[in-house]
């Protein structure tokens, strides 16, 4: 951080939280209209389930590891009457591959990288660039580990964009690391209740009870 | 529910003593990340046996195996549907906004010595050597690594053999439910540290 404004003054300090803002907007867009309409039509209110997890979501905002909750999680999923053959199933697997904040952080990332190096990127080269993070946002391509790994994994793979950038945002990464996180985990807990609906492994009557008990005790 | 709303107002005390070492007490910041780091470990030590118990306990109870296929395939057509969208909500917000217009950084100025430790780790591998990875060596260096996806490889085989025994298998279904209890008695243990979780991440992460 200190960094980064060194380097480029304040101007550029302006231009990074601007950035911040816009993904954590996003993240935010993300969860509300995209999972909070799954969530209606699979038969549950989003906003109840986020105040259900409220603790898991804390515990990951203060650690920046959603691995810290796995196992409370998949007890809380259980609880809200989803099967175990779902749970089990669903949670580790989606640790690996359903990680929606990090698929927003790539792409905007990429993108503003592009943007701040005043590299024009030709439709063609956003074609690949999609192309690419398609595969890398869901960790197919094996990479393990931070969105930040992935995002210079995603950059090797896209020469049009300079490579060099990653430097700008290494300083802000862990600022966002956070909204990452917490969108992973709302996107995997939505995700497990959907699978078991589809597989009539989930207990709407539970769901329910589940959700709105933990409201008025609150 | 009372000890848990507790426990959320335990961390949020505890993110904001962090906050406050980082400002004022930077160097005992850093001297309490250890307290953090053992509290990700305790998890972690859980989450290999956590998983094997709810896989295996899940799928003995299911008596038609074209189930589990089925979730699962649903399961990775949810996930590419839904992580595209993020990706395409992430392209249409950053064009639109376009926060990095007007930085003009030089790429030619740029420090990029930092980000050699990043590039290497972003080796990516072939699908096939991916899929490979999937299978442990053994069993047991599946739970010692604590790799996820071979845990769950395991567990699955393991699960589906069980079901397929039915009632010869019962009393390895019913030990492995009560070991599963026992794992989240753990759980609630060690969660009752999460707190210190917020220690982890030192002061200097909030500079």
């Amino acid at each position: 951080m200190a960094f980064t404004i060194g380097k480029f003054g304040l101007a550029s300090l302006a231009v990074l939280l601007k950035l911040m803002l816009c993904f954590y907007l996003t993240c935010a867009l993300f969860i509300l209209i995209v999972l909070g309409s799954v969530a209606s039509l699979t038969g549950f209110s989003l906003i109840k389930f986020i105040r259900y997890i409220k603790d898991e979501l804390l515990i990951v905002l203060a650690t920046s590891s959603s691995e810290s909750v796995l196992p409370r999680i998949m007890q809380k999923l259980h609880r809200l009457g989803a099967s175990r053959s779902v749970v089990g199933l669903v949670i580790p697997t989606g640790y690996s591959f359903n990680l929606d904040g990090t698929a927003i952080y790539l792409s905007m990332a990429a993108i503003f990288i592009a943007q701040a190096t005043n590299t024009v990127l030709t439709p063609a080269q956003e074609l690949v660039l999609f192309g690419v993070l398609l595969v890398t946002s869901k960790g197919a391509a094996g990479v393990t580990g931070s969105g930040f790994i992935t995002l210079a994994a995603t950059l090797a793979a896209v020469p049009s964009i300079p490579i060099e950038g990653l430097a700008l945002i290494l300083g802000v990464d862990r600022f966002m690391s956070e909204a990452r996180a917490l969108t992973n985990l709302v996107g995997n807990g939505v995700a497990t209740l959907v699978a078991a609906k589809w597989e009539g492994e989930l207990d709407l009557a539970v769901l329910q009870r589940e959700l709105n008990s933990s409201k008025s005790s609150s | 529910m009372k000890l848990y709303s507790s426990l959320y107002r335990q961390v949020l005390i505890a993110i904001m003593l962090g906050i406050a070492l980082g400002y004022w007490q930077p160097d005992l910041g850093v001297a309490l990340k250890p307290l953090g780091d053992g509290f990700i470990k305790l998890v972690k030590m859980l989450i290999a046996p956590i998983i094997f118990c709810t896989v295996v306990t899940g799928i003995a109870g299911v008596q038609d195996s074209g189930k589990m296929g089925r979730v699962g395939v649903k399961a990775l057509c949810y996930f590419e549907v839904v992580s595209t969208l993020a990706l395409l909500i992430g392209l249409v917000v950053v064009h639109s906004i376009k926060p990095g217009v007007g930085m003009n950084a030089d790429i030619a100025h740029l420090d990029t010595s930092a980000l050699k430790t990043y590039t290497d780790a972003a080796k990516s591998t072939s699908l096939s050597e991916f899929l490979l990875n999937v299978i442990p060596t053994s069993v047991v260096d599946a739970f010692a690594k604590g790799d996820v996806l071979q845990v769950l490889l395991f567990s699955m085989l393991f699960g589906f053999a069980l079901s397929a025994m039915k009632d010869q298998g019962v009393s390895v279904v019913t030990f492995i439910a009560k070991l599963s209890d026992a794992l989240f008695g753990v759980v609630e243990t060690v969660m009752k540290l999460a707190p210190l979780g917020a220690f982890r991440r030192d002061g200097i992460h909030y500079r």
